[in-house]
C-alpha cells in the first residue's frame, strides 16, 4: 500500500489503458448490441478510438490527470465516427476542463470530474433520462460517486460505486424504449436490448476503477 | 474581408456541391466545405470541421450550417474545444442547406455582418418552412454595411424604356430563397438589369436574392418584372414562363398555413404533436363532443304557441349568454356564439317543436354549416357553437352531457377544452386528454398543468380515423400519442406511471422542506390559488407561502356581488386553510380574459389594453374599498399582504397605497377588529412598469411578475389566441432581457421580486429566474414538489461541480 490514495496522472494513464483494454474485449459484443438497434458499429467506433489513444500514450507523457483526459478526448473526438466520438469527446473534455491542473485527484474531486462528463454528455446530445442512451448508465454513476465521495471514499471506491450503479442504470436500459439517436428510429423495437452506448459507459467505469485500484494499492 | 461560410454534411460530395453553387452566386465569399469523414467515407470529420472553420474566417467571423444529426455534434464540439476567442465569431444557424447557404452567401457577400448573414441563413429557414423570418439585414445594430438590396428603390433607373411583364405566381410558398436564386442564376449570361416587385409597389434587383425574399411574395400573388437592355423582352419571356412553373412546388399544401399550423408529424403509430401538461396516460379514447344532432322523444315540450315557445328561447338565451359572459375567455365568446341574431331566425323556422328542440335543430344546421367550410378556422367555430348552445338547452331544462361517465380512466380527445371541463375531466376519472387544436398558453391547459392531467395539444386530424375505445398513449412531456401500443410499451408505461405516482409522493414529502441556496438565500416557493380547494392543495403540496391569491373566483359566480361580510367569510375560509403562511392577496383583476358578470366589464373598454385590473378598480373605489376592508378584516391572526395588478405607473401604485391606508383608517374609525396588510405590492405585468421600476421605489414593498400577461404585452400576442402562441415564447431574448432589467433595477432599490406567472413553474426558467435573485416562485400547487426537487439538485450540483465547497453543498442538500 502507498501513502496516497489520490488519482494520480500514471493512475489515470493506468485507467485509460485498462479502459481501452476493455473496449477491445467487450468489441463484439458492443457491436452486436449495435447492430440490434442501432447501425452496428459502435464496438468497432470506440475500439478504433481508443486504439489511437494507447498509441499516443505510447509516446506522450502527459504530467497531470486533466492532461491525460484531455488527449483522450482529442483523439477520441478525431477518430471515433458518429455520434459517439462527440459525445465521448466532450465528456473527457468536459472531465478534463473540471480536473484542471490539479496533480492528484481526490474521492470528491473524481466525483465533480464525473459529473462535469455527464453533464457534457447531457447538453451535447441532449438526451433526457430514461431516452435509452448512455445518459442512463452516466446519471445513477455519478449520483453513487458523489454519494460515495460524500461518505469519505478514496478514488478507486468512488469510480467502484460508479462502475456498479452504470452497471445497473446500463441493465435498465433493456426495458426502455429509445427516444434518441438512430435506435429512436425502431420505437418499441428498441425495448428488450440493453443500449451499447450505456453499456460501453459501464465497461469503461468498471475497467477504470479496478486499475485505480491496483495502482493505489501497489 | 467577409464573413465566412462552412458547410457540414454527412457526405463530401454533398458539401462539395452546395458550396459551388453557393460560390457561383458570390465569388468572393470564402465558402469551406467540410463533408464526410477522413477517409470521405459517408460521417463527419472532427477534423474537417474544425480546419475549414478556421480556413473560413478572416476576423469577420463564420456562419456554419449543417445537415443531419450528428453533423451538429460534431460541429459543436469542434467550436467547444477551438480557441474561445475565435469560437465566439461563429455561428451555428439551423437551416436548410441548399437554400441557408445560397442566402448566407449572397448576403456575406454584399458586405453583410455576421448577425446579417445568420440572419439571411435563418430567413431562407423561415421562407422555405412558409413562416414570414426577418428581414436579413435589418439586424438594426451599429452602423454595419448593409445589403445593397434595401436601398434598391432610391437607384436612379436605367437608361431606356424596359420590356415590362405582370405574371401571377403559382407556387403556394411563393419566391422564397430557392425560387428567388432560381430567378437570378437564369439571369447568368446577359447584361439585361431586371426589377421585380409588386404592381405599383416597391422593387428591388431580381439579382438580389435576399432583396427579392424580402418582398415576401406568395401564391396568389401578382408581380411586375421590368427588364432593361438589348434582349429585354426575350429574358422577361424565359422569366415569366420560370414563375408560371412553379418551380416544381405547385402541389405542394395551399395557401400560407404557417408551419406551426401544419398537420403534426404521424411517424408510424406514433403521433407527434406538442407538449401540454407533463406526464404518462395510457387509456382507451374516449370523444367529447359527440352529442346528438336531434334532441331525445319528448325532451323537448311543444309550446302552447309559436309565440310563447320564441318567449321561453329568448329568455333562455338572454340568460344563457349572461351566465357564459362569466366564464372565462371561452365563454365570452361562447355569449357572443348564442346571442347570434342569424341563429335565432334559424330557430324561429321550427318553433312549433317547442324552443328546446327548435334550437338545438338549428344550432346543428349553422355548426354542420361551419364544419363542412373547409377552414380549419372556420370549422373550430362550429363545435364552439354546439358546446355553446347546450347551455340555451340547460336552460330550457334540457341537459345533454358532453363529458359523459365513459372518461373514467380513459383519455378525452377534444378540438379543444373549456378551462371548467378540465376539473370536470379530472373528477370523472379521465387520465389523460388530447386536443386537436388550443395552444400551450391556453386556460385549460393551465388549468391541467395545474391538476396533473397529462395532455397533449394541436394533433390536427392525426387521431381522427382510429375509433372511440382505441388504446393511446400520451406523452405529455415529448408531445406524442402512440395508438394502440404494443404490449411490452404499455407494461413499460404502466410501470412508469406507476412510478411517477409514486416519485411524486415522495416529492410531494420532500417538498415540505426549505429550500435555502448555497449562499444562505432562501427562496421561497409558492403557490397560486384561487379558491379553498386550491388552499387546501397547496398545503398538501408542500406551499411555504402563496405568492398569489386570486380574487375573481370569489366573485364570478356571485350574484348579486359580494358584499364585506361575505367577502370576508371566503377569504377567511381560505386563510384558515393556510395557518402562518404568508399570503399575497391580488385585489380584483377585473377586464382582459376576467370578465365578471355582475359588473360592468366589457371586451372592448376593459380589454386586455383598456380599463383593467387596478385601472378599474381605481375608477371605481367603492370596489376597492369593500375589498381592502375585507381582507384586513380576515387577515386578523395570518399574514396577509395585498398586491394590485396592472400597473403601469408610479402614481397608480401611490393610488393603491392610499386606497389600503383609507381603508385600515375606515376600520379603525368603525371599530372592526382588522390587521393591517404586512406589505403592499404591484404585479409586474406591463412592460412600462419592467423598463422603469425605479418609480415605484419608496411605494411599493415588492414585486410579482405576472409572466404570461408580461410575455403578451411585450410580444403583443393574445395568449388566448391560437395563432400567435408561438410568439409566447419564455426563451425570447426579449422577455429574457426585459427580466434582467427588472430585477437589475429592482436589487438597486431594495425591492424584493417575486414571480408568479407560468415562468415559475417551468424547470427550465425556475433556475435563471433564481439566478436573478428572486426570492419567491409561486406556481400551480401540483407543480411545487417537483420543481423545488428540480432546483435542489441543481443547486447541488453546482455546488459539487467544484466552485462550491462542499459544506456548501451539503448546506443545500439538507435544504
Amino acid at each position: 500500500m502507498t501513502s496516497t490514495t489520490g488519482c494520480t496522472a500514471a493512475s489515470t494513464v493506468a485507467a485509460v489503458r485498462a479502459a481501452a483494454e476493455a473496449i477491445t474485449e467487450h468489441k463484439v459484443e458492443l457491436t452486436t448490441l449495435d447492430r440490434q438497434i442501432g447501425d452496428g458499429d459502435h464496438g468497432e467506433n470506440l475500439a478504433r478510438g481508443f486504439a489511437a489513444v494507447l498509441s499516443k500514450l505510447d509516446t506522450e507523457q502527459p504530467a497531470t490527470p486533466g492532461a491525460v483526459l484531455k488527449l483522450v478526448a482529442t483523439t477520441l473526438i478525431s477518430t471515433v465516427g458518429g455520434a459517439s466520438g462527440p459525445l465521448f469527446g466532450t465528456a473527457f473534455l468536459r472531465a478534463a476542463t473540471t480536473a484542471g491542473d490539479e496533480p492528484e485527484l481526490d474521492g470528491p474531486m473524481v466525483a465533480a470530474v464525473l459529473a462535469a462528463a455527464r453533464d457534457g454528455v447531457v447538453s451535447r446530445g441532449k438526451a433526457e433520462p430514461q431516452d435509452k442512451t448512455m445518459v442512463d448508465a452516466l446519471i445513477p454513476a455519478v449520483a453513487a460517486a458523489e454519494k460515495a465521495a460524500t461518505e469519505g471514499a478514496d478514488p478507486a471506491q468512488v469510480l467502484h460505486a460508479a462502475a456498479q450503479a452504470a452497471d445497473q442504470g446500463a441493465a435498465d436500459t433493456t426495458d426502455l424504449q429509445a427516444r434518441k439517436g438512430r435506435a429512436s428510429y425502431l420505437g418499441e423495437r428498441s425495448v428488450g436490448h440493453v443500449d451499447p452506448g450505456a453499456r460501453s459507459t459501464a465497461y469503461l467505469l468498471a475497467a477504470m476503477a479496478g486499475a485505480v485500484e491496483t495502482e493505489h494499492s501497489r | 474581408m467577409t464573413v465566412g461560410l462552412v458547410l457540414v454534411s454527412h457526405s463530401r460530395q454533398l458539401a462539395d456541391g452546395v458550396a459551388a453553387l453557393a460560390a457561383q452566386m458570390a465569388p468572393d465569399v470564402s465558402i469551406e466545405p467540410a463533408g464526410g469523414t477522413d477517409t470521405d467515407e459517408i460521417g463527419t470529420s472532427f477534423e474537417k470541421i474544425s480546419e475549414a472553420l478556421n480556413a473560413a474566417d478572416s476576423g469577420d467571423g463564420v456562419v456554419v450550417l449543417y445537415d443531419l444529426g450528428s453533423a451538429q455534434l460534431t460541429t459543436e464540439t469542434a467550436i467547444e474545444f477551438a480557441d474561445q476567442e475565435q469560437a465566439a465569431r461563429w455561428r451555428m444557424v439551423d437551416a436548410p442547406l441548399v437554400e441557408g447557404a445560397i442566402a448566407a452567401a449572397v448576403a456575406a457577400a454584399g458586405g453583410a455582418d455576421l448577425d446579417a448573414v445568420a440572419a439571411a441563413a435563418r430567413t431562407a429557414a423561415g421562407a422555405a418552412t412558409g413562416g414570414s423570418g426577418s428581414a436579413a439585414g435589418n439586424s438594426g445594430q451599429g452602423p454595419g454595411p448593409e445589403p445593397d438590396t434595401m436601398a434598391e428603390e432610391h437607384r436612379p433607373e436605367p437608361p431606356g424604356i424596359p420590356a415590362v411583364g405582370q405574371v401571377q405566381i403559382v407556387n403556394p410558398l411563393g419566391l422564397h430563397a430557392r425560387p428567388s436564386a432560381e430567378l437570378a442564376r437564369s439571369l447568368a449570361g446577359t447584361s439585361a438589369t431586371v426589377r421585380i416587385g409588386r404592381p405599383g409597389e416597391r422593387e428591388v434587383d431580381l439579382r438580389s436574392v435576399l432583396g427579392v425574399v424580402g418582398l415576401a411574395l406568395r401564391g396568389g400573388d401578382q408581380v411586375q418584372i421590368r427588364v432593361w437592355g438589348p434582349d429585354g423582352a426575350a429574358v422577361l419571356g424565359r422569366l415569366e414562363q420560370a414563375i408560371r412553373s412553379g418551380f416544381g412546388e405547385a402541389d405542394q399544401p395551399a395557401g400560407g398555413v404557417p408551419a406551426s399550423d401544419a398537420e403534426p408529424r404521424v411517424v408510424g403509430d406514433v403521433v407527434h404533436a406538442t407538449a401540454g401538461a407533463n406526464g404518462l396516460a395510457l387509456g382507451p379514447l374516449v370523444r367529447l363532443g359527440a352529442l346528438p344532432a336531434t334532441l331525445p322523444d319528448g325532451a323537448s315540450i311543444p309550446a302552447e304557441s309559436e309565440q310563447q315557445a320564441a318567449e321561453q328561447l329568448d329568455a333562455a338565451v338572454i340568460a344563457a349568454a349572461k351566465t357564459l359572459a362569466g366564464q372565462g375567455e371561452f365563454g365570452q365568446a361562447h355569449a357572443a356564439l348564442v346571442a347570434d341574431p342569424q341563429l335565432r331566425s334559424l330557430a324561429a323556422k321550427r318553433l312549433a317543436d317547442g324552443a328546446a328542440g327548435a334550437w338545438w335543430h338549428a344550432v346543428n344546421e349553422q355548426a354542420d354549416r361551419l364544419e363542412a367550410s373547409g377552414d380549419e378556422l372556420v370549422a373550430a367555430r362550429g363545435v364552439d357553437l354546439r358546446e355553446a348552445g347546450l347551455s340555451v338547452l340547460a336552460e330550457l331544462g334540457v341537459h345533454l352531457d358532453r363529458i359523459g361517465p365513459a372518461v373514467s380512466g380513459a383519455v378525452a380527445l377534444a378540438p379543444d377544452l373549456g378551462p371548467a371541463e378540465v376539473p370536470e375531466l379530472v373528477r370523472r376519472g379521465a387520465v389523460g386528454a388530447v386536443l386537436s387544436g388550443s395552444s400551450t398558453t391556453a386556460h385549460a391547459v393551465i388549468v391541467a398543468r395545474g391538476l396533473g392531467l397529462p395532455l397533449v395539444l394541436r394533433t390536427g386530424s392525426a387521431l381522427d380515423r382510429w375509433p372511440s375505445g382505441t388504446t393511446v398513449l400520451v406523452d405529455g412531456d415529448a408531445g406524442t400519442v402512440q395508438i394502440d401500443p404494443p404490449q411490452a410499451v404499455a407494461d413499460n408505461a404502466r410501470r412508469r406511471i406507476a412510478e411517477a405516482e409514486q416519485r411524486a409522493e415522495e416529492l410531494r414529502a420532500a417538498a415540505a422542506e426549505p429550500l435555502v441556496l448555497p449562499d444562505g438565500r432562501r427562496v421561497l416557493i409558492a403557490a397560486n390559488i384561487g379558491s379553498q380547494a386550491d388552499a387546501v392543495a397547496a398545503v398538501a403540496n408542500g406551499a411555504e407561502a402563496v405568492g398569489l391569491l386570486r380574487t375573481e373566483l370569489l366573485v364570478l359566480d356571485r350574484n348579486p356581488y359580494p358584499d364585506e361580510d361575505a367577502q370576508t367569510a371566503d377569504l377567511t375560509a381560505i386563510f384558515d386553510e393556510l395557518g402562518d403562511r404568508p399570503v399575497v392577496v391580488r385585489v380584483l383583476d377585473a377586464g382582459g380574459d376576467k370578465p365578471v358578470a355582475t359588473l360592468d366589464v366589457g371586451p372592448q373598454r376593459n380589454g386586455f389594453l383598456g380599463v383593467r385590473g387596478l385601472r378599474y378598480l381605481l375608477e371605481n373605489p367603492h370596489l376597492l374599498r369593500t375589498q381592502l376592508r375585507a381582507i384586513c378584516r380576515a387577515a386578523v391572526g395570518h399574514r396577509i399582504s395585498v398586491m394590485a395588478p396592472m400597473v403601469t405607473v408610479g402614481t397608480e401604485a401611490q393610488a393603491f397605497r392610499e386606497a389600503v391606508d383609507d381603508a385600515v383608517d375606515s376600520l379603525r374609525q368603525d371599530d372592526v377588529p382588522h390587521a393591517r396588510p404586512e406589505q403592499i405590492g404591484i404585479m409586474i405585468e406591463v412592460p412600462a412598469a419592467a423598463l422603469a421600476a425605479e418609480q415605484f421605489a419608496g411605494v411599493v414593498d415588492f414585486f410579482s411578475v405576472g409572466s404570461n400577461d408580461l410575455t403578451s404585452y411585450l410580444m403583443a400576442a393574445d395568449r388566448t389566441e391560437p395563432g400567435v402562441a408561438e410568439l409566447l415564447d419564455p426563451q425570447s431574448p426579449a422577455l429574457q432581457r426585459i427580466l434582467d432589467a427588472l430585477t437589475t433595477t429592482a436589487a438597486r432599490e431594495h425591492i424584493p421580486v417575486a414571480v408568479c406567472g407560468e415562468m415559475a413553474g417551468m424547470p427550465d426558467q425556475a433556475l435563471g429566474l433564481v439566478r436573478r435573485g428572486v426570492f419567491e416562485l409561486s406556481m400551480a400547487p401540483a407543480k411545487i414538489p417537483a420543481i423545488k426537487h428540480l432546483l435542489r439538485s441543481a443547486l447541488a450540483s453546482e455546488a459539487a461541480g467544484g466552485r462550491g465547497t462542499t459544506a456548501v453543498g451539503a448546506a443545500a442538500d439538507r435544504a
